[in-house]
């Protein structure tokens, strides 16, 4: 024990004195605060969008009670539907940023972050006008250089920077045989220089993210604490992967070209590849496609209920028997697309699925997949938050139908009360906490293939004097 | 007889090809890169005949849904609005662009002008963000590295600075031995140009047409023109270095910041500078335009007396009723000219600021030469914004016309006692048709000679370098 004590300290003193080790963490420091502080910005701009999404139903509101209140009369009645009919309330519904938002833009830009509902609008069509961004496409090909592109792909680079010569060093000036022939295990010796660098270097970097994430945030210290474990596990599984390398290679350049292609394939090609195979066993649904489906169902359900047309009520009740007539084609519209969608649904799932499945072949993707979690800006939540709307839009639609059954006006009261609003109710805890786990034990367990991997190396080529 | 005695440049060039050649790992990589790129143009031109297959597959079925409609009303038709779909592209097959980040899907409705819709990257997952591998990365990113690792220990390293001084002492000169190794690879890389440029040409024969075979010829050299600057700035990196290692890191450090952050950051800091409105400011800020005009929907619309007047006095008559044609038809027709000089105003301000922003990351390859690339490459292939917006201007007029059509057609034929007004829509649109026409190779142009001219300037650069590090070449001598 003293002696793995005595060689964590020496390549400790070693490391500290190569004056590398500094810059680098500086280096870090300056990615992550430019990463958190273009992370901070966008998350501003995206609460700045979802507040005018939310004044835009406020001012709504508004007008239409200052409407009933101050201009409408019974003889003008029919030109203020808008503010009378419940089936004209109009409410929006919003998907906020997680506490962590900034960590990553993850999906976010993938998926609506509002709906627009109006009583009798098509379910299929809620998120229409918050689905096309206007974000510059040349921005989003780029990438958004936020902290999780920091610690995915650079943050290798750089563990692999202060790494890749961890033992080929030794084996290239020929001090290898020397040292195997001191009285310490090798196994011992390459474990207790790894250590060294896991004490400064993987854990300083983790912490510096930490860091990063606690002044740039208002994430309390469980949600600091994950993101610091897990960031903490990849930099150990890529000096890991260093020590693999460095039992195979001969000498530094080798070490280093191992390494780059290591990072390459795990970071860059392995994704892309698992990307294709994912296209390939579940292709993404064709939304033209499904846009002319549920469009065609609506055309049918207009059909059938216009050979169906009932004259209107003498006298005319409060609300026009119009607008009876529209939630019957609402009605039957709803289920012709429901029917339609199922297909489309079913098929959407199982690319999930499979996205969600193929993340253990890297753990890189399964890093994403965990910070994405953390930030709030995961596919999972996005759907969460897609199937809360559309039931809101039933809700608020079955309001409306009491409101044509009782035929009965919106009023003052009603706008001073509130209209129906929707609040975002997140996943259980235990959901997130179990999804976090099973990325994280990704890594561990690619941690352990390798280290299986070098151990077995080791055992067989101990001498390292080929 | 004599034998013609080869040049010491000659020379180099051939002992530096053959080092090339005999060298096991870089055969290797040069054969992985190849295979990579042909992958991934195959799975690109897959794609593309998948998406070309979709695309008419799609417009049939849009046509099929207008037709279903019947009689109905053509205003209602106007709002119930048609869609249009972007056509792919053939040289995306090689440099996808921006194609992905933007809808190829287009909703045209009345008094509207919506943003192109479902983008390949929506509904993804973790995986998605790290991306899929493209032609266009491999070539942009991929071989700058494969050159790093090819040129970095060409003069740096015992064994190769031996060479050198053997070579110096041998009669060559520092120069001739930098530019002897520059031609090498520089022929090598032009054997990979060649090879991607045939396997581009062969994943897009139904395109084939002179315009096209000078589009792929501008984008394949350049790429030359950006693989050789990367290829001079290596070469001097090693020449300059005391070790390989030194050389190694020195050239991986200039590949990460200029193929990996430069045109990561360049883009962002663009936006930052000139920022894009989102979809709800720039909806809101036209919508707020609007509503300060007076109501289409409404003849009772108190803004609308003078024109009510001047439209009295045009027909001669006294009252709305009188006319010889629908109030409420020209109403619409008016209002929809009105939120269209509205929307074409605030869209042209959009697309000045991604211009901007455009012109601002161009501006960086000053320290990238990618950032050059980029643009040039995608504008060639037609994947660019411009070329985006030249199909949503084809598609606004499209729309325009439809929607006037239709109004037109209650302008003319709704009698002011029907109460309720159906037409059947799809027989006065027929006459309007949709041919989307891709940018002409000479209008796209004038658009590459500054990225062409800055990445020359790089290889001027580069060899610049190269004579600076020969001379220290010399000097260590």
């Amino acid at each position: 024990m003293n002696a793995t004590l005595t060689i964590i300290r020496m390549e400790g003193r070693r490391l500290l004195r190569g004056r590398w080790l500094l810059p680098l963490w500086l280096l870090f420091g300056v990615l992550c605060a430019c990463a958190a502080w273009n992370g901070a910005a966008w998350v501003e701009g995206r609460q700045a969008t979802l507040a005018l999404i939310l004044e835009d139903e406020r001012a709504t509101h508004a007008m239409r009670r200052t409407q009933l209140a101050e201009q409408v009369t019974p003889d003008n009645r029919s030109r203020y539907g808008g503010a009378l009919y419940a089936t004209a309330m109009s409410l929006r519904a919003t998907l906020p940023p997680g506490a962590l938002a900034l960590l990553t833009v993850g999906q976010a830009e993938g998926y609506p972050m509002a709906a627009t509902i109006f009583p009798f609008v098509a379910s299929n069509t809620i998120f229409d006008r918050h689905t096309a961004g206007m974000e510059n496409p040349a921005v989003l090909a780029a990438g958004r250089f936020d902290l999780a592109f920091v610690v995915v792909w650079l943050l290798p680079l750089l563990v692999l920077a202060g790494s890749f010569d961890l033992f080929a060093f030794e084996r290239e000036r020929g001090m290898a045989p020397w040292l195997l022939s001191q009285p310490v295990a090798p196994g011992r010796l390459l474990a207790a220089k790894t250590a060294a660098r896991a004490l400064l270097l993987a854990l300083p970097l983790a912490t510096i993210l930490v860091a990063s994430l606690a002044f740039a945030s208002e994430a309390g210290p469980a949600a600091l604490l994950q993101a610091g474990g897990l960031v903490l596990l990849y930099a150990l599984f890529w000096l890991v992967l260093a020590l693999l390398v460095n039992l195979v290679a001969r000498n530094a350049a080798q070490a280093a070209l191992g390494c780059l292609a290591a990072w390459l394939a795990l970071v860059v090609l392995l994704p892309a590849l698992a990307l294709g195979v994912a296209d390939l066993a579940a292709p993404p649904v064709s939304q033209a496609e499904r846009a002319n489906a549920l469009r065609a169902m609506a055309m049918q359900a207009r059909a059938e209920l216009r050979t169906a047309v009932a004259p209107d009520r003498v006298p005319a009740p409060n609300i026009p028997d119009s607008l009876r007539r529209r939630a019957l084609e609402v009605e039957r519209g709803e289920r012709l697309i429901g029917e339609a969608l199922q297909p489309y649904r079913a098929q959407q799932a199982q690319r999930l699925a499979w996205l969600d499945g193929l993340r253990v072949v890297s753990p890189a993707i399964a890093l994403q997949d965990a910070l994405e979690r953390l930030a709030g800006s995961d596919a999972g939540r996005a759907l969460r938050f897609q199937h809360q709307a559309h039931g809101f839009l039933l809700e608020v639609r079955q309001l409306a139908r009491r409101h044509l059954d009782q035929d009965r006006l919106l009023t003052v009261a009603d706008y001073d009360r509130g209209l129906p609003r929707f609040v975002l109710s997140e996943a259980p805890p235990v959901l997130r906490l179990g999804a976090l786990l099973f990325d994280a034990a990704v890594i561990v367990l690619g941690m352990a293939v390798l280290l299986l991997a070098a151990g077995r190396r080791l055992r067989r080529h101990a001498t390292f004097t080929e | 007889m004599t034998a013609a005695v080869p040049t010491p440049l000659r020379l180099i060039v051939r002992q530096q090809w053959m080092s090339l050649a005999r060298e096991r790992r870089l055969r290797l990589l040069g054969l992985v890169v190849l295979a990579l790129s042909a992958l991934a143009l195959f799975d690109a031109a897959l794609d593309t005949r998948r998406l070309e297959t979709a695309r008419i597959h799609d417009t049939v079925a849009e046509e099929a849904v207008w037709e279903a409609q019947g009689a109905a009303n053509p205003h209602g038709a106007a709002h119930f609005g048609r869609y249009v779909y972007k056509p792919a592209a053939p040289l995306a097959v090689l440099d996808p662009g921006v194609t992905a980040h933007l809808g190829s899907t287009l909703k045209l409705e009345g008094h509207v002008q919506n943003a192109s819709r479902f983008r390949a990257t929506d509904g993804g997952a973790a995986l998605s963000r790290l991306k899929g591998f493209s032609p266009a990365f491999a070539l942009q990113v991929l071989v700058p590295l494969t050159i790093v690792f090819a040129a970095f220990g060409v003069f740096s390293g015992e064994r190769a600075r031996q060479l050198a001084w053997q070579e110096i002492g041998a009669g060559a000169t520092p120069w001739q031995l930098m530019l002897g190794r520059f031609a090498a690879c520089a022929a090598a890389l032009l054997l990979l140009l060649a090879l991607v440029g045939m396997l581009a040409a062969l994943a897009t024969i139904p395109a084939w047409s002179a315009a096209h075979f000078a589009a792929l010829g501008l984008m394949l050299a350049a790429h030359g023109l950006y693989w050789t600057a990367f290829l001079g700035v290596t070469l001097a990196i090693s020449a300059w270095s005391a070790s390989s290692r030194a050389a190694l890191f020195g050239a991986l450090a200039f590949w990460i910041v200029t193929a990996v952050l430069a045109p990561m950051l360049a883009p962002m800091l663009a936006e930052a500078r000139h920022p894009t409105p989102s979809a709800e400011a720039f909806e809101a800020a036209v919508t707020d335009e609007v509503m300060k005009g007076p109501d289409g929907h409404s003849p009772r619309d108190v803004r609308f007396a003078e024109f009510e007047k001047a439209t009295l006095a045009h027909y001669s008559a006294r009252h709305i009723d009188e006319l010889p044609i629908n109030y409420a038809g020209l109403l619409f027709e008016h209002g929809e000219k009105a939120t269209a000089d509205i929307y074409n105003r605030h869209v042209e301000r959009l697309y000045d600021g991604y211009a901007a922003q455009a012109r601002l990351a161009l501006a960086g390859s000053a320290l990238s030469p990618l950032l050059a690339l980029r643009p040039l490459s995608s504008s060639l292939a037609r994947t660019d914004m411009e070329a985006h917006r030249h199909f949503l201007a084809q598609a606004e007029r499209y729309r325009y016309e439809t929607v006037q059509a239709l109004n037109r057609d209650i302008k003319l034929n709704r009698k002011p006692q029907m109460r309720e007004y159906a037409s059947d829509v799809a027989a006065i649109t027929r006459g309007i048709a949709f041919a989307p026409q891709p940018l002409a190779l000479g209008e796209l142009l004038p658009r590459t000679i500054v990225p062409f001219a800055a990445l020359a300037a790089w290889v001027g650069g580069a060899l610049l370098l190269m004579r600076l590090a020969a001379r220290r070449l010399e000097g260590a001598a």
